[in-house]
């Protein structure tokens, strides 16, 4: 190893290059999760307050700003206490997933329509997905298990050849079910990926004339072009899986914070949330988790239900935040979500000013 | 339970590694409140996953993988979603030399980076390199000669080594 190399290894290995722990990690690496799976269901349109109040038919509203304070408020004696407990995961408000259907026979060329279709799914940041289907035209269900080989022309040597690619989990993440055991007249799916992010994007390859084989048959891919600098990621043939229906608990319910104007960072954010219900009192049961959040602090938690009945005019519940001591100074969006069982949320949003924890 | 919850071999998990995975992906992107980011991402997709990975793969393997190619891939989202307030650095301990090699490694491209760091800190062969990165042994060994010959001429002005 030349000293060049040494220095950069022991530059590399220096411990200063350690980062702080997280303070809570779990909660904060569960709360992305419960945003990504509820992003992939289709029902979260977005973060910020005007496409919240845009996309959520719930009441929004933010309070009148109040003067600043000292240290964080108790809540009023008549609001539920608060509960120091996180949220069970079946009180996280998933869609859900059916079971997983049995494989069946091995699918065969008389089983699956004589052309597959291409999907182009999009493309972001230099890489492509496309999804190619083929449909079960029998009468019975069948199982399509692995990959696919693909064959192509490199346009720019002209060589013809099976494609090298790589295995990957690619497509629809938790709606995806491996095998493909596809009843009648549902579609068996494979994903392909490209990418332009290898070898600085400047060796790009594109491939024509690509066929799909199958041992059993093979079919041309028409109009089907790929661009890479990657090798293409394939994954195995799957099927896309529905969230199972299931009516929201909670469309009748409301949702209003009353906060503080201000916290400090690394403080303790105390406020309420009051829920109502514009209808019929709505009963919290089984006892629904909900989620806060103030920039990166906050998590998920079981609601307090010693009051199990919303009735019209409401119920008040204190509610805790731990504020983390890198919140960026300045105002900051404070969002509440009560987790309901199809996915969607009661939501309600405030602007807290996060203090040094050097002032006041 | 539904089959995407992680189980509570999960939260060990994070608990226990996020702190390596941290240190590496900082190593990798030379900027702290990237490889939180980065770890983030990494971290929220192995849960949703978390059996699978479990039962095919080994996680620290995967997580890596994950974080060295969403960082050269430049993720789109990832660039939406840093922070834009001044983050406290890690502080160097009092008396510690000027991290100049720390400073030059700043001016490789991604992919460079991302080479020397999987072959010096991860000791990865360029074959495995090219493995994660998706890539041929070929476009491993150029991006690692140029990312050395530009290391040795900007440290010889620089005098570094």
């Amino acid at each position: 190893m030349t000293d060049l190399e040494e220095h950069i290894r022991r530059t590399l290995l220096d411990e200063r290059r350690a980062l702080p722990a997280w303070p809570d990690p779990v909660s904060r690496v569960r709360t992305g999760m419960t945003r990504r799976r509820l992003r992939h269901a289709g029902v979260i349109a977005a973060v910020t307050v005007a496409v919240l109040v845009v996309t959520i038919p719930v009441a929004v509203r933010r309070t009148a700003p109040q003067p600043p304070v000292g240290p964080s408020p108790t809540p009023t004696p008549t609001a539920v206490a608060w509960l120091d407990q996180q949220a069970a995961p079946d009180q996280l408000g998933h869609p859900r997933l059916p079971d997983p259907r049995p494989t069946a026979r091995p699918c065969t060329a008389d089983d699956l329509s004589p052309t597959a279709t291409v999907a182009d799914e999009g493309a972001a940041s230099g890489t492509r997905f496309y999804t190619l289907q083929l449909t079960n035209v029998s009468d019975t269900t069948c199982t399509l298990e692995g990959s696919a080989d693909l064959i192509a022309t490199n346009t720019t040597t002209g060589r013809r050849g099976t494609l090298e690619t790589r295995r990957e989990e690619l497509g629809f993440g938790d709606q995806q079910e491996f095998p493909a055991t596809v009843a009648p007249r549902e579609v068996a799916m494979l994903s392909v990926r490209t990418g332009s992010g290898c070898d600085g994007g400047l060796n790009m390859i594109t491939y024509r004339n690509v066929v799909l084989v199958l041992p059993f048959h093979r079919y041309e891919l028409t109009g089907l072009v790929l661009e890479t600098s990657c090798l293409v990621g394939l994954s195995n043939w799957f099927r896309f899986v529905e969230f199972l229906s299931t009516p929201p608990r909670f469309g009748d319910l409301r949702a209003e914070i009353e906060a503080p104007a201000t916290v400090r960072a690394g403080g303790i954010l105390d406020y309420v949330v009051t829920l109502r219900s514009i209808g019929s009192p709505v009963v919290l049961d089984p006892c629904p988790g909900y989620s806060q959040m103030l920039f990166k602090s906050g998590g998920n938690y079981a609601l307090n239900c010693a009051v199990t009945v919303i009735p019209p005019e409401g119920v008040r519940f204190a509610i805790r935040l731990a504020v983390a001591d890198y919140t960026p100074l300045g105002p900051q969006v404070l969002m509440w979500d009560l987790l309901d069982d199809d996915g969607t949320r009661v939501s309600a949003t405030s602007t807290v000013e996060v203090t040094s924890s050097e002032s006041g | 339970m539904a089959r995407w919850d992680a189980p509570p071999a999960f939260d060990e998990y994070v608990r226990s590694r996020h702190t390596d995975l941290l240190r590496y992906a900082h190593v990798l992107s030379g900027d702290p409140h990237l490889a939180a980011d980065l770890v983030q991402d990494a971290l929220e997709r192995a849960g949703l996953h978390w059996r699978r990975i479990r039962r095919q793969d080994d996680p620290e393997g995967y997580l890596r993988r994950i974080i060295v190619n969403r960082y050269v891939s430049r993720w789109r989202a990832l660039r939406r979603e840093r922070l834009v307030a001044d983050l406290p650095e890690v502080v160097a301990p009092a008396g510690a030399e000027p991290d100049a090699m720390w400073t030059l490694l700043a001016t490789l491209p991604r992919q460079q980076r991302a080479v020397l760091v999987l072959r010096f800190y991860e000791d990865l062969s360029e074959a495995q390199i090219a493995e994660v990165l998706g890539c041929s042994i070929g476009t491993v060994k150029s991006n690692s000669s140029r990312a050395l010959a530009k290391l040795r001429a900007l440290s010889t002005v620089d005098g570094v080594l």
